[in-house]
Formats: C-alpha cells, structure tokens, sequence
C-alpha cells in the first residue's frame, strides 16, 4: 500500500453533489489545486429533469466557491474520457484519477490513469493524496494484421473474449507489439478503455511519437514520461495474435461473450447506438460514415449516434459527417454519455434489442432489465443500423473500406 | 469486531449495475438505496434479506461502474460485511473507503451455502460457518487501510490526521 500525490483529479456531474457534499464535510476552504481539478458534465447534460438541474446548479456554485479550475458544462460539455486528452490536462508519466470506472483511457497517453469512487474523489480533491494498492503489472502483446473493417474494438472484444471479466483483476496492463503501436490515437483510447472489463486496475501504451504528437498545442503539462525498463518481471504475458481477425460482437449480456459477427447475423436490432468514450471519437465516425454515406437507417430500426465531445462534434460537423448522419435519417444527440448507462437520450423499453458500441451490457445497462444489447465496433453498428439486423460491414459496403478510413485508424499505414 | 449473521449467497460477476441500477444514482437516502440493493439481480431481493445478514459473493462481484451507491446500498439494505471470491477494484476500495468491512475468500465463497449461520472476526479475517463447522482465515487489511476501515471510512480517517500527510508510505511521489 502506498499513498501518492495525484496530477489531476476528475468527476463526472452526476457523481459530482456528493463528492462535492464530502469536500465540504473534510472542512477545507478549496481544492487542493484548482488546475488539476476537472468536473465535467457527460451523464445528464444537458440536465434531463428537475433533479439533475438543481444538481448542476448546486455544482456551478461550488466549483466558483473551492475554485475547481475545469467546470466543463453546457457547450463545453462531453464525456469526461474525451475531453481530459483533448484539453490536455493530463500527460504521459503522470497519475491521474477519477470517479468513473473508464478513468483508465488516458492511459493511453502513457499516463497512469485509475477509477477511484466518491470517497477517494472527495479525499483527492480536498488533499490531492490517494492511497493505493501497488498492482501486478502484466503485458498484453498484440501482433498481425486483421481484416480491413475490424477496428480496434473488434480486437478489444476479442481480448476480453479470451481473457475473459476477470482476466486481469486489480493488474496494472502495458499494451505492447506492432498493433497498438501502429495505431492512432483515437484507436488507442478505445483499446485501453476496454481494459476495465477484464478488471484491470489500468492500462497503458507506451508514449512514443503518435502521443506526443496528439498533445502538441493542447496546452499539456511538461511531463517526464514513465515506462517499464527492458527485461521488466510481469506476473504474465498475454499474446494474442490479430491476423485476419474479423469484426467482432459481444453478446447480451456480458463483455467477455466476443464472437464473430456472422455467428449472429441476421438477428433483428431495434436500437442501434454509437458514441461513448469507447467508440465516441472522430475516428468512430469517420468509419460509420464510410458506411452510411448514401444509405438509409432501416426502417424497422433506430440509430442514435452522440459525439465524444464539443471538439468531435465540431471536427464531424466540417468534414460533412453530421450531413451523412442526418441523411440516412439517424438521430444526433449532443455530446455526453448517451444512454450508455440507462440514464439519457436513447435508454432501451423491456423486450427491445440493442446494438451499442460502449464496451459493457450487463443485465439491465442500457435501460429495462428486460432489453438485451449487444457490443460491437462502429463499422458492424452502422451496417447492423442499415440492415436492420445484425451485419457485417463486408456485406453492406464491401469488403474495402475507402483507403482514408484505413489511414484515420492506423497511425502507420505500412 | 465480530459480526453473526446468516449468509445470503449470489454468484459470479454481479455488476454495480445490478447491485444499483444507473437510474437510482440520484438517490440520497440511505434508506431508500437500500430498498433497491440488488433490485437488479433480483426485483424482490429486499424482501428475501434481515438485517444483519452477510452477503457472500462470488467472483469479480461489484465489476463495473464505479458507483460508490453501489455498497452503499448493500451497507444500507442491512448488510455489516461483504465476502466474496473475489472483488473488483473500485467497489472493493469503495467498501473500506465507507467502513464496510469485506472479506476476500474463494474458499470461504465455494465452502458456506446460502442460510448457514456464520461468525465473522473482521480484524483477524476469520471466519466460521456455525452451521457446517468449516472455518476459513482470511488475510487481514494492511497498515492504515485497516485503520479507514475501523474509523468507519476515508472521511472520519482523514479528519483524524489533521493537517498530517494522509498516507504513511514506502516510495512516495510527489509533483
């Protein structure tokens, strides 16, 4: 056990009243330092009923009362895990945590990045310290190269397929091999978020170039990056190779149930929803276009797509990805978690089938205990939306995607 | 402390998203989270459950969201410690961040059935099942996360080191 002095701490709005309501009970006037506190609305905004709203109204006056230096809120607002690398409040080598349990994505900047809960929240806003349980380390090594529509979450969905919910329970991971190296950062974000559903406490890639490179001109904090010494001990080492990997689908209702998406093909879908800080970057949009761009949402189904963030929004908006959307009749909610939790815009009726591109669908995730939903990545989601059924991309578009999609998701395209 | 109760067993993998369902999280009466501890396994699990009553988990159990509401409602709905198998990180911090002591044991979670009668020591970890005679030991919790534990949680722990570093530590970092 060790205690350690955080770099950033961060909280959702929906968590954030009784955070707020401990910080007040520990009896100090601010935050430990405002610069290193964000509290970010992404689960209610904007605020969906009356509570919500006088909880964000409660939140507004503490943040100006302790002098919280990052309250992102109304046109600012997005999902906590989009907008902390984008704003660059957090760098490699540093440790940041937060109330949530995909805290771990800004791992992939080579941060080490951890979900903590209200308590910890409260205790590292007031005092900036953590106490924390020193983690196995293990090594997730990815090689090959998979089919050309199978994005990153496929492969995330095949990782927690094979390792399975508890894999990795309370390990810290390091993501190694030529895949995630050759990757984009959007990519990276989406396989080291996954990460949580095989239990890892967090999850990294090493900062190389393709991360130094997304922080540049975000205003980052000069870091020195950390990263594991050559011939490092880990308690195991997971290979895993991607070759000709297909696209992948979990199954209702656990993360782990991973299989092809043509085991499943043909199976009706009422809701189909893409976003969140799994799936929720310009990259994931681009891809779902490719395959929207001229086509219609069945019509026996619905398609919900919801940006990352304001700066996702505002990138799809100029390169015509949001007139795609329209156009194939989807409907586009403001940037936030959505109805990833069962809280807002797009939540599931009892019986309804779903197709969601987060990356968990316990019992009753996504709305009524009664629905069932599927997990897959934006390219099977946008074809599973204009097929109406469970489908490939392969067999709505074709078995190409248009070369710039290929070179959006990989970062080196040999 | 030594707590007895009867056990009240679930399995593998139960999510926060069970334990508490995302659209009680506005809730902030204990009371009324503990009516729906579980609601999601089980829409009449309040009903099967006294107070005093220790819930015995299997693994991976609280794997998910990181809700804090998620335990509270367990310690609301009457529970005095949890054991499980195993435990996912967030809600096992969240626990002793609360002062709900949990107890980690796959022999213990494999060995007790549901309705045995248990006696539990939580400072020492060791547990007996009264009703099949297997007793199990458990490590107990380390250094000052034994102390937030007994304190009743992170908050009276922290009010009690006044102004003192918070963590006593090996290898600290700072900046």
């Amino acid at each position: 056990m060790v205690g350690v002095t955080v770099d950033l701490v961060t909280c959702d709005e929906l968590s954030f009243p009784q955070v707020a309501a401990m910080i007040r009970t520990l009896g100090v006037e601010r935050v430990f330092d405002g610069d290193r506190v964000a509290v970010v609305a992404d689960h209610e905004t904007p605020a969906r009923d009356l509570v919500s709203a006088e909880h964000m109204k409660a939140t507004r006056v503490f943040a100006s009362e302790f002098e919280i230096g990052h309250l992102l809120d109304a046109g600012e607002a997005g999902i906590v895990h989009v907008v902390v690398p984008e704003r660059g409040l957090v760098s490699p080598g540093e440790i940041m945590a937060g109330y949530d349990s995909h805290v771990l994505t800004a791992g992939a900047l080579g941060a080490f990045a951890v979900g903590i809960g209200a308590t910890d929240t409260a205790v590292a806003m007031a005092f900036g310290e953590l106490w924390l349980r020193v983690p196995e380390s293990v090594r997730i090594v990815v090689d090959g190269e998979p089919r050309p529509w199978t994005t990153p979450k496929d492969v995330g969905l095949q990782i927690v397929a094979r390792l399975g919910q508890a894999g990795c329970l309370y390990q810290a991971i390091e993501y190694d091999g030529a895949y995630p190296a050759s990757l984009a950062m959007d990519g990276r974000f989406t396989l080291v978020n996954m990460s949580i559903e095989i239990g890892a406490k967090s999850a990294a890639i090493e900062p190389d170039a393709i991360a130094l490179d997304y922080l540049q001109g975000r205003g980052a904090r000069i870091s020195e990056p950390v990263w594991a010494d050559a011939g490092a001990s880990y308690a195991a080492t997971h290979v895993f190779d991607v070759e000709g990997l297909a696209p992948m689908i979990a199954l209702p209702s656990a993360p782990d149930s991973g299989v092809p998406v043509s085991e499943v093909a043909g199976k009706h879908v009422d809701q189909v929803f893409l976003g969140t800080c799994t799936n929720g970057r310009l990259t994931d949009l681009r891809v779902a276009a490719a395959v929207l761009r001229g086509r219609r949402v069945h019509p026996g189904t619905r398609l919900v797509i919801i940006p990352g963030s304001p700066e996702v929004f505002r990138l799809a908006l100029a390169e015509g990805l949001v007139q795609i959307f329209a156009d194939a009749g989807a409907v586009i909610g403001p940037p936030g978690c959505g109805p990833c939790a069962g809280l807002h815009m797009g939540v599931l009726a009892g019986g309804e089938v779903g197709l969601s591109t987060s990356s968990r669908n316990f019992p009753g995730r996504m709305g009524s205990p009664e629905s069932l939903l599927y997990l897959a990545g934006p390219a099977v989601a946008a074809a599973t939306a204009v097929a109406g059924e469970i489908a490939g991309p392969e067999e709505v578009v074709g078995t190409r995607p248009p070369k710039e999609i290929a070179v959006s998701v990989r970062g080196r395209v040999e | 402390m030594i707590l007895g109760g009867r056990a009240v067993k679930i399995g593998d993998h139960v999510s926060t998203d069970q334990i508490l369902p995302g659209r009680y999280m506005s809730l902030t009466d204990a009371e009324e989270l503990g009516r729906h501890a579980l609601e999601g396994l089980d829409p009449e699990f309040s009903s099967r459950i006294s107070p005093g009553d220790i819930l015995v988990a299997g693994v991976n159990f609280g794997t998910g969201s990181s809700r804090e509401q998620a335990p509270q409602a367990l310690r609301a709905a009457g529970f005095p410690a949890i054991l499980a198998a195993s435990f996912a990180r967030i809600f096992f911090r969240n626990c002793i961040n609360i002062g709900l002591p949990v107890l980690w044991s796959p022999q213990a979670s494999e060995g007790i059935s549901d309705g045995d009668l248990l006696k539990i020591d939580t400072t020492t970890g060791a547990i007996l099942d009264e009703t099949n005679g297997a007793s199990f030991d458990t490590s107990p919790m380390p250094g000052f996360v034994a102390s937030i534990t007994e304190m009743g949680g992170l908050i009276p722990y922290a009010l009690s080191r006044s102004g003192k570093r918070l963590f006593e530590t090996e290898g600290e970092r700072t900046g």
